[in-house]
């Protein structure tokens, strides 16, 4: 080989290392991801804008730095920048990776933690009151603003049987849990199969509370709203359990009062605490020409009197009370059946709702 | 060049020919009505599949029912295999987040596609739809879909004088299935200790039926008609459709089809009393070796099954109080080997895809050939 062929054959060697250095420039040049922001709608994250010369069809978004599934989203191009927005808005204080091919870490973000967001207060406990019957039917837990939809609301309630100093798991664990719709109230039975008499539940385990002993219900501070907020703090309601009630309750046995105050309120005492939500929902007040006498209720005395102050002065001489037969009272008997009935004793079995109905005349 | 001419103009007849041709397809009956937009669904509590590949959404937060053309009708034939592991995981990480912030609240499986769906509830109550793709899934648009919908109304008291007297109740929608052009759907109650079953026409109109439905309690001696249905499955004896409900209370209870009748009262067959501390979850139904069979999966309990003809051979109903303790009453069933199935339903003719969650914590999705079941 002559000199001027060696010196050839370097310079081609030369051109080439400068060549192959400038694609690999140019390829790290295009690899490279800048996160720009963080799209922001009604306070969540819903997507992240970054900007790149590559393609980003190569591009993948993973939770942290280990998992191998990546976000559902899609990625809008516009203006040379990116937008990926994944199916649900992203979650506070988790870190994500943009990667290449899968594998190839170019880019992270973290999603900032949620800041001035108050916590959540849980409002109330039902029955608001100290003394249950032994067949008692459900609770209501009452909060200030929507909850999660994840879990199991069970695992955030503890009940415990003070006087054998054990705890006890006394709900229905039910797939779909019953709450309202804005998921701020949450209905829980007690398991009805282990409340009802003889049936197989009740015989194999008995009545989910026994009388005569004392039971607390503790909500734990880790349940979170539906923002991610926990509870403002633990709560705990102290139950001591009665005997059982295995009566209907009886409108002709409720006692009617008008109280002297500037509009004439009325008050009706059930004799018995009633089901605080169905109490509010299933009675009103209608005037002799049979119109709606609108006016505001809530509940007294441990939830065994209703108070009815109408929005403007009566008129007429009487007010017809109507009831849906669905009302009931803390054992689930309502105004038609007892929740728990004897063998055959005749007594109604279909439930039909009704609405029944007595009057009060305002002279009394 | 007369030859290119006429190539192009045959080419071009027999495209136009293509396109009268799929313009004339006949549009199916039960989508015609069908509008395409957002159907603002709030939740998805319960899902089935009917036919065309029409999924039906019970969604307990706005108290509707709702049919989405999903246009997944590509039949196969073929098993896809499936075993995944941490699948909670994978589904939480395809929606970029973790479990501890969501919950898959359904799963049913396309007959036609044989494609896989899931019910995903996050934590801010964004309802999800997933479609397992390999160990990945798809998003199914909530948001951009061809659908129809009805809204659940509420028995109103027979007596109720004013509008403004109807009961203001929040039915939480327990199951749903469809079967032979009507969504069945059985509802909670949130107040009331009550249970509604209805039967709705499809493709929607503006009627739903309510039946009222009597059980028996064997142990309690007693009929109710209040009792809460927890699922159902509609399942064929002596070719003949029963509703088999399965109750909070834990009795199992046939009631013929044909006797579901709007205002209608049906006295149900109770076949047998499950026990305590479980929820039926799923039931489904197959055939093996001339026999069919029904699964039952529970919260605490293995996956139950009962035979076709045990049901059908039992034609006692259980009028009389149970007397002796803790005695299982009613038709046998064997207890399989697999606890803690949280979804469950039919893949084929031959296999069951199921959900399960093992001994060491990890949930997996795995498909099993009945044989074996």
């Amino acid at each position: 080989m002559d000199v001027k062929k060696r010196h050839n054959i370097r310079k081609e060697i030369k051109v080439g290392l400068v060549f192959f250095c400038l694609v690999l420039i140019a390829g790290c040049g295009r690899d490279e991801v800048t996160i720009e922001q963080l799209d922001y709608e009604s306070e969540q994250v819903v997507g992240v804008t970054f900007t790149t010369a590559m393609n980003v069809e190569q591009l993948r978004v993973f939770v942290g730095e280990e998992s191998q599934t990546s976000v559902i989203g899609v990625i809008v191009s516009q203006n040379g920048q990116h937008s990926f927005s994944p199916v649900i808005p992203f979650t506070p204080g988790q870190t994500y990776t943009l990667r290449k091919n899968n594998t190839e870490v170019l880019a992270s973000f973290t999603i900032p933690e949620l800041e001035g967001i108050e916590e959540v207060a849980l409002l109330a406990i039902y029955p608001q009151l100290d003394t249950v019957p032994e067949n008692l039917l459900k609770m209501y837990f009452e909060f200030e603003a929507p909850m999660q939809e994840v879990g199991n609301a069970l695992d955030f309630i503890r009940v415990t049987n003070e006087t054998d100093g054990m705890e006890i798991a006394p709900f229905l664990r039910l797939e779909s849990e019953l709450w309202n719709k804005d998921r701020t109230l949450l209905t829980l039975w007690l398991d009805p199969g282990r409340i009802k008499t003889d049936l197989i539940p009740n015989r194999e385990k008995g009545l989910p509370l026994r009388a005569g002993k004392t039971y607390t219900v503790a909500i734990d501070s880790s349940w979170k709203s539906s923002r991610g907020v926990r509870l403002k703090k633990g709560y705990t309601q102290r139950y001591y359990v009665n005997e059982r009630d295995d009566q209907k309750p009886k409108l002709d046995q409720w006692h009617i009062e008008r109280h002297k105050d500037a509009f004439q309120s009325l008050e009706i005492d059930f004799g018995e605490p009633m089901d605080a939500f169905l109490a509010l929902e299933t009675i009103r007040f209608y005037d002799k020409n049979k119109q709606r006498i609108d006016g505001r209720m809530n509940l007294r005395a441990n939830q065994s009197r209703l108070h009815f102050v109408p929005d403007s002065l009566w008129t007429g001489t009487e007010v017809e009370i109507r009831v849906e037969s669905r009302l009931e009272d803390l054992a689930g008997n309502n105004l038609e059946r007892r929740f728990d009935r004897p063998v055959l004793e005749g007594e109604s079995a279909i439930d039909s709702p009704k609405v029944l109905s007595m009057k009060y005349k305002l002279t009394q | 060049m007369k030859q290119i001419v006429l190539a192009f103009a045959l080419c071009a007849v027999f495209l136009l020919t293509l396109s009268a041709t799929n313009s004339l397809e006949p549009e199916s009956s039960l989508t015609k009505d069908f509008i395409t937009g957002n159907p603002e669904i709030a939740s998805i509590n319960q899902m089935s599949f009917g036919p065309e590949g029409i999924l039906f959404l019970g969604d307990s937060k706005n108290a509707h029912i709702y049919a989405l053309d999903t246009k997944d009708v590509q039949a196969t034939e073929a098993v896809p295999e499936i075993n995944v592991s941490d699948f909670d995981t994978k589904v939480a990480a395809s929606l970029g987040t973790t479990v501890a912030n969501m919950g898959i609240t359904d799963m049913a499986v396309n007959p036609i596609s044989k494609n896989v769906y899931f019910a995903v509830n996050t934590a801010d109550g964004t309802p999800v739809l997933l479609k397992l793709k390999g160990e990945g899934f798809e998003n199914v648009s909530l948001k951009d879909v061809s659908y129809s919908k009805i809204a659940l109304s509420d028995p109103v008291a027979k007596d109720a004088k004013d509008r403004r007297e109807r009961p203001l109740r929040h039915w939480a929608i327990s199951d749903l299935k469809y079967h032979k052009g009507k969504v069945l759907v059985s509802g909670l109650s949130n107040k009331e200790f009550g249970s509604t079953f209805r039967s709705i026409p499809f493709p929607f109109t503006d009627s739903q039926e309510y039946a009222s439905l009597e059980i028996w309690h064997a142990a309690h001696g007693a009929y109710e008609t209040h009792a809460p249905i927890k699922t159902f499955d509609v399942i064929q004896l002596d070719k003949v459709d029963y509703l088999m409900a399965s109750y909070t209370c834990t009795p199992l209870v046939l009631f013929p089809m044909e006797t579901l009748k709007d205002g209608k009262h049906t006295k149900g067959r109770t076949v047998a009393e499950l026990g305590a501390g479980n929820s039926p979850l799923d039931m489904i139904s197959y055939e093996k070796g001339g026999s069919t069979y029904f699964l039952m999966s529970n919260s605490n309990r293995p996956v139950m099954r009962i035979k076709y003809e045990d049901i059908a051979n039992y034609k006692d109903t259980m009028t009389e109080p149970v007397t002796v303790f803790a005695e299982t009453e009613g038709v046998a069933y064997d207890n399989l080997p697999f606890p803690y199935v949280l979804q469950m339903d039919n893949l084929d003719a031959t296999h069951v895809i199921y959900l399960q969650r093992q001994s060491d914590g990890d949930l997996r999705l795995r498909v099993r050939t009945t044989e074996w079941m």
